[in-house]
């Protein structure tokens, strides 16, 4: 059979047919692709939900931990004085803890209200004065996060940190640290830290970190979310140098602000070079890659703007004086060009007795926010507008009162104790700073958790 | 001195009545009498037979049976000392001059002969005979002793026999009486054997007389069925069997008799399921007919043992036991043997050339290819499962898988299975004791089992080694075989490997049952795996159906079972307005980059093969490389389409093909219709590809075949041109960058799958974060499986009630939230919350996956279970109060019987069954136009018409 040939008008009208059949295949083809398909497809289908009700917890940091206090528990960090919560919490109930003296002195507390409207906003005060340890510190209570970055602490000759894990919800948590010190990343091929579920536990960074005079911190939770705090203090010879507690800052990020810098009378230096003992400082910390910075400081009364800029190698920890800074407070907005983290320094002088405070940038504020002011303290709100518009932010309370900010503008404003509510303040970044002789403290206005806020959900 | 009275029965016999009584006058033996008895003719015939002057007799009812026939006659008695004879006839029995005198001989010769049976030749054939007596097997199926061979007095010493047809017997009207006469509850074409049976019994003989020949036309009147229409042959079958089962009653031993009624009804079920296996099905209804009609007469049984006690009383006075006739029956081998030779029987069709598996190469392609998978993908090979793409775990168990088959009961409706969901469960079922395993053993053996498919179908068409093996070759080697394998396409894979089959068995289709029901099976897996081909599917099955001739009803069928799997489907989506979506791939949703234009010119459905190239070739001509190889193939196809002679019209048809199922693909190339979390799916290109693959291969194998001494050169460069357009896959599949990776058997942790297994209707929350920091929220009864997925709740356009409320209650969870979530948790019967690890690369889904775990964290309804490589796991601490949602409802359950009952039919149908072993045949069909040829004469010149 194979290829019988034929010849006459047959087989010449079969070819010709072939031809023809091929010749509309061709076209087909031809046909469908010269002009572009149709395109049709199924949108993916999402709802945006934003669930009701507010943050439904917070867990305050406890009294000051000082690290083998306690003749009788000379391994384990205790506190030395009781601290006090302030805050719009109808519930608390305190976390277990590790804290030997924490019948007397209290512990890391959970603060809830089940009301579907809840405003939660609570802070926790230490007021220290025993021999060895003197000055005020104050810590804001955080919903529980699964990261945080902590800016301050040292662990040179006569600083203490001890870092305070809490673990406030229903799972346990596996705590990752990551340290860095000036000199770069520590290695302290640590094994994760386990919080047990409801209960707080502190460990000494000397023993992580030891003799290393600028440190920040990454703790990374996996099982139940976490709170994380540094308490710190610091003694020069016999003479105690003023006690805090570092809060979590902002999240490694190019573009940080940081609000309520104070720079006291008693520690402002004069010229801009001049790197005094006690002198405002800020402390970097680029943790992936080496970023350059522009940092720009710029006081609240408007009078003064400094601008500079700083480059920071990655992984290592870099401390900033701000010199020829009259005393006044200050807001500092830093843009860089990798991510990095922040947190400002200062410090005031009373004779021999001295105090500091930490002050670490944080995330901008939603369009509402809650803060609580305590008792028998000068506190001082400070606002930094990183908007690029005028905005205008209410303040109500006890005594209402509007604040308008111009772009990258920074103001304060005092206000009297008791619970306070902000409107308007989506894109500013917010702190409250407390004052008394001799002592010193500050904690930043919480924005929304990053918990918080409308949610896509695609239901199938 | 015998008297003959010729009884010869009429109705409306007008045509040829005359030629029979003319028959009976030139006798060389002439009747003494001649009564024609007309059942109530409606023509002339009562004036013709008047002309003949014979004692007439004429009976009102068309219907009369040979019994009333005879009684009508036996009113006159012969002379004195002359011994009555009954012979009989009807009009269309025209006996030969010497049939009488031949019978009569017997009669005379031996007094114990009370019943003598002619030879039956066939009217349309001259010289075959019809039928030379009758015998039977144990269980009572009759066959006649000779049939349908050439008469060349072979049989001609033939003498006892067990029966004869009623059709030309010559009787002892003495006899006649003292048995009972001829049974009226028989049909004409068995109540010669059953009187001849009673004759035995009561111990006389039968025999037949070769030498009387009698020409037989078709006649309902009297002897063996031999109808014209497919129907009038189903009721002489019918009748027949009837036959049978009132023989099997009335000469039953007493004892037996309430047992062999009772089974009357298993026996018809039992048969029923025989005769689909044995392509028979159209019997079925002939045997519940037979059935019935026996089991609520016992007057007429009663009257049949009457008779047939009759009988044996005689035959014990004659000292003649019970089975006087035992040594005449049928065996079994003799049985098989009459059945595979019964003239009815379909002889094979056109000569196919022999596979030769091994003896052509397909062995040594076939071990090749499994070498060539084994070094692709050797990463499966300890796999307990497969994820990436479409693929996921399978089951978890059998019941789960058959359940996901079944409609899904919500307060909106019936969501029904995907088609696709049954072929997973059979696959899953094959490896029972590890459903997901089903899918390695897929992706193992589908080269060789695509080189084996390819082979075996190049084999029933051509018997040259060569192009047997490049069709394995080029079938296995094709770009939507490797995509497929890449992407993580189980129904591409599975299209890939049947869609030859399916082809061949449409093109059997049109000449045999069984393939009819193959093609039908095969439609309806290609369909479900790959629904956008639906529409080729359809017209190909309109080709076939159009050149079925006479099958046409037989292959209307074809596309029963695909109808029957996707109606709860289409029904759905015509119900939601859309009617589009039934072609929705089914298994879960894939987001792949768009097909570029020359993909689809190198027939690939996936961006893999320029994905792929630019790996092993410079960016700037790595995509021309596979339209180029395609280019090389397309030269020899058109080589092949334009040369002399038909086999080019094979190649224009299969360029044909190619062509439109190309420009379908490109036209379906941006389309889709379902959609899940925040991935759009575009049909599977897959299956128009295999299809246009064909369709080359096809034009390729004839170009090759054209030519001649450069055929094997031809194959060479065929075959390296297929390397080159599978290798990017290859590479891809070798170096791990395929999407398919080897997994667990599940896809949740192990604490969630040993509670479903435990508490069965527990529902877990599955929370997974997505590209664009959305989160994907499913709540999965058991466990996730893909063949649990849903194209009808994929294809939706607007979320349920309940999707609503997950969605929310989803939200909350994620958000640190004082909302309440106990309530929705508890209604919707959820125990675990899982939430699925973000994929590292996206940081919108990590910030989204640290979101949700630390506000999961806070609820106080749920417990932290603990984190593994499916994601962190909470339980809820609420008693559920739920309904069980997971029993199937009757209606699905109804059905998922109905569909399986046709499937299962449909796969009795295509069983291949050897001809012997058969249901018994119908009779053979008369056909005017073949007068006059035997019967091996017209098969032979069938043979030649089909060649």
């Amino acid at each position: 059979m194979t290829g019988r040939l034929r010849s006459g008008p047959r087989a010449l009208a079969a070819f010709i047919g072939r031809l023809v059949g091929l010749g509309a295949g061709v076209a087909v083809v031809a046909a469908s692709f010269s002009v572009p398909p149709p395109r049709v497809l199924a949108a993916p289908r999402s709802l945006s939900i934003n669930p009701t009700g507010g943050v439904a917890q917070l867990v305050c940091p406890g009294p000051v931990l000082l690290p083998g206090v306690d003749p009788s528990h000379a391994t384990t960090n205790a506190s030395l004085a009781p601290s006090v919560v302030v805050g719009t919490g109808t519930m608390r109930e305190a976390l277990n803890t590790d804290n030997p003296s924490a019948g007397r002195d209290g512990s890391p507390s959970r603060v809830t209200d089940p009301s579907p409207h809840a405003q939660l906003a609570a802070a926790e005060i230490t007021d220290l004065a025993t021999e060895g340890y003197r000055g005020l510190s104050a810590g804001a209570c955080f919903a529980p996060t699964v990261d945080a970055w902590l800016v301050g602490a040292s662990s040179a000759l006569g600083d203490t940190a001890v870092l305070q894990l809490a673990s406030p919800t229903t799972a346990a948590s596996v705590v990752t640290l990551t340290v860095w010190g000036s000199a770069g990343k520590i290695d302290a091929s640590l094994p994760p830290v386990r919080v047990p579920a409801g209960s707080a536990v502190s460990l000494s960074l000397a023993g992580i970190a030891p003799n290393q005079d600028a440190l920040a911190l990454h703790v990374h939770a996996d099982g139940g979310p976490i709170t994380a705090w540094v308490s710190v203090s610091e003694i020069s010879g016999l003479t105690p140098q003023g006690i805090d507690q570092v809060a979590p800052g902002a999240a490694p990020s190019t573009a940080l602000a940081i609000a309520g810098l104070i720079v006291d009378a008693s520690t402002a230096t004069a010229t801009a070079g001049e790197a005094g003992q006690s002198g405002p400082k800020l402390r970097l910390l680029a943790p992936e890659a080496e970023a350059s910075v522009q940092i720009t400081v710029r006081s609240e009364s408007g009078l003064s703007s400094s601008h500079f800029e700083a480059t920071l190698s990655a992984g290592a920890v870099t401390e900033l004086t701000l010199g020829g800074l009259s005393p006044g407070s200050y807001a500092v907005s830093m843009t860089a060009s990798a991510p990095v983290v922040a947190a400002a320094w200062s410090a005031l002088t009373d004779g021999a007795a001295r105090d500091y405070a930490w002050t670490a940038a944080s995330e901008a504020l939603g369009d509402q926010a809650q803060v609580v002011i305590p008792d028998h303290l000068t506190a001082q709100l400070h606002v930094l507008n990183t908007d690029q518009s005028v905005r205008t932010l209410a303040i109500s309370g006890r005594t209402p009162t509007t604040l308008t900010l111009q772009p990258g503008q920074a103001q304060s404003v005092p206000l009297e104790s008791g619970g306070w509510a902000l409107s308007g303040s989506a894109g500013m970044v917010a702190s409250v700073s407390l004052l008394r002789p001799a002592g010193m403290a500050s904690y930043p206005v919480l924005g929304p958790s990053a918990a918080q806020g409308t949610v896509t959900v695609y239901p199938r | 001195m015998s008297h003959v009275t010729a009884i010869v029965l009429v109705r409306d016999g007008a045509e040829r009545l005359p030629g029979t009584l003319q028959a009976l006058g030139t006798q060389d033996r002439v009747p003494d009498a001649l009564v024609v008895v007309d059942l109530a003719s409606r023509d002339s015939s009562a004036r013709l037979a008047a002309d003949f002057s014979p004692a007439r007799v004429i009976i009102e009812r068309r219907d009369a049976t040979l019994a009333d026939a005879l009684a009508a006659v036996r009113a006159g008695g012969p002379p004195a000392g002359q011994e009555e004879m009954y012979w009989i006839l009807s009009q269309d029995h025209q006996p030969d001059s010497g049939a009488l005198a031949a019978l009569l001989a017997e009669l005379e010769r031996s007094a114990s002969v009370a019943i003598v049976g002619p030879k039956l030749i066939r009217a349309d054939r001259d010289g075959v005979i019809f039928e030379l007596g009758e015998t039977m097997t144990r269980s009572g199926e009759s066959y006649p002793v000779v049939s349908a061979e050439l008469d060349q007095g072979q049989h001609d010493v033939m003498s006892d026999v067990l029966g004869v047809s009623a059709a030309g017997m010559l009787i002892r009207a003495r006899v006649y009486q003292d048995v009972g006469g001829f049974n009226p509850a028989v049909g004409a074409s068995d109540a010669g054997l059953e009187l001849c049976l009673r004759a035995r019994m009561a111990g006389y003989r039968v025999v037949v007389a070769p030498l009387a020949r009698i020409i037989a036309w078709p006649s309902e009147l009297i002897g063996p069925a031999w109808p014209s229409g497919y129907q009038a042959r189903l009721v002489a079958r019918r009748r027949e069997r009837r036959a049978l089962l009132f023989r099997r009653l009335s000469y039953a031993p007493a004892l037996w008799l309430p047992a062999l009624w009772l089974g009357l009804v298993p026996l018809a079920l039992a048969r029923t399921l025989w005769l689909v296996v044995a392509k028979a099905a159209g019997q079925v209804p002939g045997e519940w007919w037979a059935t019935f009609t026996v089991a609520l007469n016992p007057k007429a049984i009663a009257a049949g043992r009457r008779r047939v006690r009759q009988s044996g009383r005689l035959g014990r006075a004659h000292g003649v036991g019970r089975r006087a006739f035992a040594g005449l029956l049928l065996n079994r081998r003799q049985a098989f043997r009459a059945r595979r030779d019964a003239p009815g029987v379909r002889q094979a069709g056109p000569a196919r050339p022999d596979i030769a598996f091994f003896a052509s190469g397909g062995g040594w392609l076939v071990l090749a290819l499994a070498a060539v998978s084994i070094g692709l993908s050797w990463r499966y090979l300890t796999a307990a499962g497969l994820a990436g793409g479409a693929l996921g775990p399978l089951g978890p168990d059998l019941w789960g898988l058959w359940k996901s088959t079944l409609g899904w009961q919500t307060p909106s409706g019936l969501v029904p299975a995907d088609p696709f969901s049954a072929v997973l469960a059979s696959l899953g079922t094959a490896t029972w004791w590890s459903p997901s395993y089903a899918l390695v053993l897929l992706w193992l053996l589908a080269l060789p089992g695509a080189g084996l498919v390819g082979f075996w179908c190049a084999a029933r068409f051509t018997p040259r080694t060569s192009l047997r093996v490049v069709a394995g070759i080029l079938w296995a080697l094709s770009p939507s075989l490797h995509a497929a394998l890449v992407d993580g396409r189980p129904g591409g894979v599975i299209t890939h490997l049947l869609l030859p089959l399916t082809v061949a068995a449409l093109w059997s289709a049109r000449q045999s049952a069984a393939s009819s029901a193959r093609a039908a099976l095969l439609i309806m897996v290609v369909a479900a795996a790959t629904p956008s081909l639906l529409p080729s599917l359809l017209a190909a099955w309109l080709i076939v159906l159009a050149g079925s001739g006479r099958r046409f009803f037989a292959n209307l069928g074809i596309i029963a079972p695909t109808i029957t799997l996707f109606a709860p489907l289409v029904i759905a989506q015509l119900q939601a307005g859309r009617p589009w979506a039934i072609l929705t791939d089914p298994g879960p949703v894939v987001s792949a980059p768009p097909v570029g234009i020359r993909d689809l010119l190198a027939f690939s459905p996936s961006s893999g093969l320029s994905g792929g190239l630019s790996g092993v070739a410079p960016d700037a001509w790595a995509g021309w490389i596979g339209p180029g190889a395609v280019g090389v193939l397309l030269v020899i196809g058109l080589v092949g389409s334009l040369v002399p002679g038909k086999p080019a019209n094979w190649a224009v048809a299969g360029l044909g093909l190619a062509a439109i199922s190309l420009a379908e693909a490109r036209w379906v190339s941006q389309i889709g219709f379902s959609a899940s979390g925040d991935r759009q799916a575009q049909l599977w290109l897959g299956g128009l590809m295999s299809l246009a693959w064909l369709g080359l291969g096809i034009a390729v194998l004839v170009g090759i075949r054209y030519a001649g001494r450069l055929g094997s050169a031809v194959a060479v460069v065929v075959t390296l041109t297929g390397v080159v357009v599978a290798l990017p896959f290859g590479y891809l599949q070798a170096s791990g960058s395929s999407a398919v990776v080897a997994a667990p058997d599940r896809a949740v942790p192990a604490l969630v799958a040993a509670q479903a297994q435990r508490e069965g209707a527990i529902a877990t929350l599955l929370i997974e974060p997505q590209r664009t920091g959305g989160v994907r929220v499913t709540r999965l009864i058991g466990s996730l499986v893909i063949n649990a997925q849903r194209t009808a709740l994929l294809t939706r356009t607007q979320p349920s009630p309940q999707e609503v409320t997950l969605a929310t209650l989803a939200a909350s969870l994620t958000s640190l939230s004082t909302a309440p979530v106990a309530d929705a948790l508890a209604s919707q019967n959820i125990r675990f919350v899982l939430l699925s690890p973000a994929a590292p690369d996206a940081p919108a889904a990590v910030e989204t996956a640290a979101r949700a775990k630390a506000a999961l964290a806070t609820h106080s309804e749920l417990t932290s279970v603990g984190s593994s490589a499916f994601g962190s796991l909470w339980r809820v601490n609420l008693p559920l109060t739920g309904q069980t949602d997971t029993d199937p409802t009757p209606w699905a359950l109804a059905i998922a019987a109905l569909q399986a009952m046709i499937i299962a039919v449909t796969f009795l149908l295509a069983l291949p069954i050897s001809k012997g072993a058969g249901a018994k045949a119908l009779p053979e069909p008369f056909n005017p136009l073949n007068a006059g040829k035997t019967s091996s004469a017209r098969r032979s010149q069938t043979r030649r018409d089909e060649s």
